[in-house]
């Protein structure tokens, strides 16, 4: 088992939760947020048919939860634009 | 006398760069795939990346003018992504007006063949209970016609189909009989058959209405005879016989293959391969064992893990290259749909790689007993017990009730892969499909968990197998991308 600690004022809970999500193939995660909200605790319980190295996931964790800010940052920028594109997208389907 | 400013001093001022939408997910441990909002890639760093979300990419360096030309971004210099990337998700998505165009008429489930991995439960010859009547084919032939797709592709399925051969003769002809009362469809027909009923009849037959045939080939004689066991054992030979007759009087290209990977042919991919090029095939289909009829009922499907499997096409694609870089020309199927998908925009019709999922839209299936699947999977897991995506009977359903039904608008709309976790943010997901079927077959949900679906684990390691030769192999890269463009 491995915990870890994220301080709420760099990674938000949904990121947090959309992270872990990739690695339940691997491990189950216990997933609380602290009584003042400063942060958040990822406890990561192995699978029995995980073989890895439980560091090594943690490593890659840490990795898919800077993606996970990336995605989210991108994702709120882009939503305006994408709904323009979309928008352009489907106005014009018909058949002739 | 003052001195010039630096070139980084004017690229400051006209800074600023407007992000649009975009997905990524890592190559490896070093590259990153990004893939715009119409599913343009394009491979980076993870530093060029983090500087591109926090704008601080400089606007005259490489990276930054190939994400502007490929839609990732706009700024003062132009915005023209804006009007061409609607054009180019609508191309992608060119097929699904015309809807269905393949329909599958399963006239038998008997078969003369006992291959353990049969995704079919097929029947033994004599049961004629599971031969299709004309009275239900009619009534198939008459829900086909309102497809509005102006191409109809009719594939006979079984079992083997060539035990009920009088009733294809009856289809054909009545297909052929309707389709020029009224309308303008282009009709096509296929046999799918293990050819071991060929006979002078059923080759001239196919020569005259120009049916093409698919068979199956699993290799060389000793693993194909050992993976479709017959009475006499001697299904390669009649394959091959089958192969010769038809090409002598409808040419090389009336046959294709297909193979099927069991344990027995994990560590013999070249001799796969060799055998199809031998026969003088031009392509081989590297396909993994799906998870239905008897192939799970004989745990088939079990024997070998997507790991062992992917070891197997990675091998048997990069053997193909090598053919390919000596001067033959021989293309791996799967690889060529992926390929189409990455390098253009063209729709693909194959079911599985399709969302929305293929089911109903690409394909449907018309059973022995009238009963209408979404798919060929669908039909298979239908005679295991389960009719989760049986959309109707044909006897007694008409069009809408069969093409707008729970079971099929629900599958579609719940298993669109835009709006499922991990597809939504994975940058290969354009490449993708959905299967609802799988998914409802392995996890008991059309969506499924991705992080425990061996579709997705195949997928996006082909995908990346495939993008990263692209990417460090000059030849190989230009191998690929001819195969997309045939």
């Amino acid at each position: 088992m491995k915990s870890i600690s994220l301080d709420t004022r760099v990674y938000k809970i949904d990121d947090v939760h959309r992270a872990v999500y990739k690695f339940a193939d691997r491990v189950s995660a216990e997933i609380a947020i602290s009584k003042d909200n400063s942060f958040i605790s990822v406890q990561l319980s192995p699978l029995p048919r995980f073989r890895g190295d439980l560091d090594v996931l943690v490593q890659e964790l840490n990795i898919e939860l800077t993606d996970q800010t990336l995605r989210r940052i991108v994702k709120e920028e882009t939503e305006a634009v994408r709904n323009v594109i979309l928008a352009h997208t489907f106005s014009q389907v018909a058949r002739g | 006398m003052g001195g010039f400013q630096p070139i980084s001093f004017y690229s400051k001022l006209n800074a600023g760069y407007k992000l649009l939408p975009f997905r990524f997910t890592a190559l490896d441990n070093t590259r990153i795939v990004m893939t715009n909002i119409a599913g343009e890639f394009y491979i980076t760093t993870r530093t060029i990346l983090t500087d591109l979300v926090h704008h601080r990419l400089d606007e005259s360096s490489q990276p930054y003018v190939q994400l502007r030309m490929r839609g990732f971004l706009v700024d003062s210099k132009t915005g023209v992504a804006l009007d061409t990337l609607p054009i180019k998700i609508r191309s992608r998505l060119a097929n699904l007006p015309d809807f269905t165009a393949l329909h599958l008429f399963v006239v038998t489930l008997r078969c003369d063949h006992s291959c353990p991995y049969c995704q079919v439960s097929r029947q033994s010859e004599s049961k004629l209970d599971f031969d299709m009547t004309r009275e239900i084919a009619d009534a198939s032939i008459e829900m086909m016609f309102k497809s509005p797709s102006p191409i109809l592709k009719i594939e006979f399925q079984g079992g083997e189909p060539l035990l009920n051969f009088p009733l294809i003769k009856y289809i054909v002809e009545k297909c052929k009989a309707k389709n020029s009362e009224n309308s303008v469809r282009t009709l096509s027909f296929v046999i799918t058959t293990n050819l071991a009923l060929v006979n002078d009849d059923i080759v001239n037959f196919c020569k005259l209405h120009k049916i093409d045939i698919s068979t199956s080939l699993d290799g060389p004689e000793d693993l194909h005879n050992a993976n479709r066991p017959r009475p006499g054992n001697n299904s390669y030979q009649l394959t091959f016989d089958g192969i010769d007759k038809f090409r002598k009087v409808m040419g090389r290209n009336s046959v294709s293959a297909l193979m099927t990977t069991t344990n027995r042919s994990l560590p013999r991919v070249k001799e796969i391969i060799d055998e199809y090029v031998k026969l003088g095939f031009n392509n081989i289909f590297l396909r993994a064992l799906s998870p239905h009829g008897f192939a799970i009922k004989t745990k088939a499907y079990q024997k070998y893990k997507t790991e062992e499997w992917l070891d197997f096409y990675k091998e048997g694609l990069l053997y193909i290259i090598d053919l390919n870089k000596k001067g033959f020309h021989f293309v791996e199927s799967y690889a060529q749909i992926i390929l189409r998908k990455i390098l253009t925009f063209e729709p693909t019709s194959y079911v599985d790689l399709m969302s929305p999922a293929g089911a109903g839209i690409a394909a449907v299936v018309y059973n022995y007993d009238g009963d209408v699947y979404a798919s060929d999977e669908s039909r298979m897991l239908a005679e295991t017990g389960d009719k989760r995506f049986k959309l109707g009977n044909v006897l007694t359903d008409g069009y809408t009730d069969v093409f707008l039904g729970k079971n099929l608008l629900d599958a579609l709309e719940e298993s669109f892969a835009k709006s499922n976790p991990l597809c939504e943010e994975c940058a290969f997901e354009d490449y993708c499909g959905s299967d609802p079927i799988y998914h409802y077959a392995t996890q008991g949900d059309v969506v499924g968990h991705k992080a425990l679906s061996a579709f997705c684990t195949k997928n996006i390691t082909i995908f990346r197998f495939l993008l990263s030769l692209m990417d460090e192999d000059r030849e190989a890269s230009k191998i690929l991308r001819k195969w997309a463009l045939r």
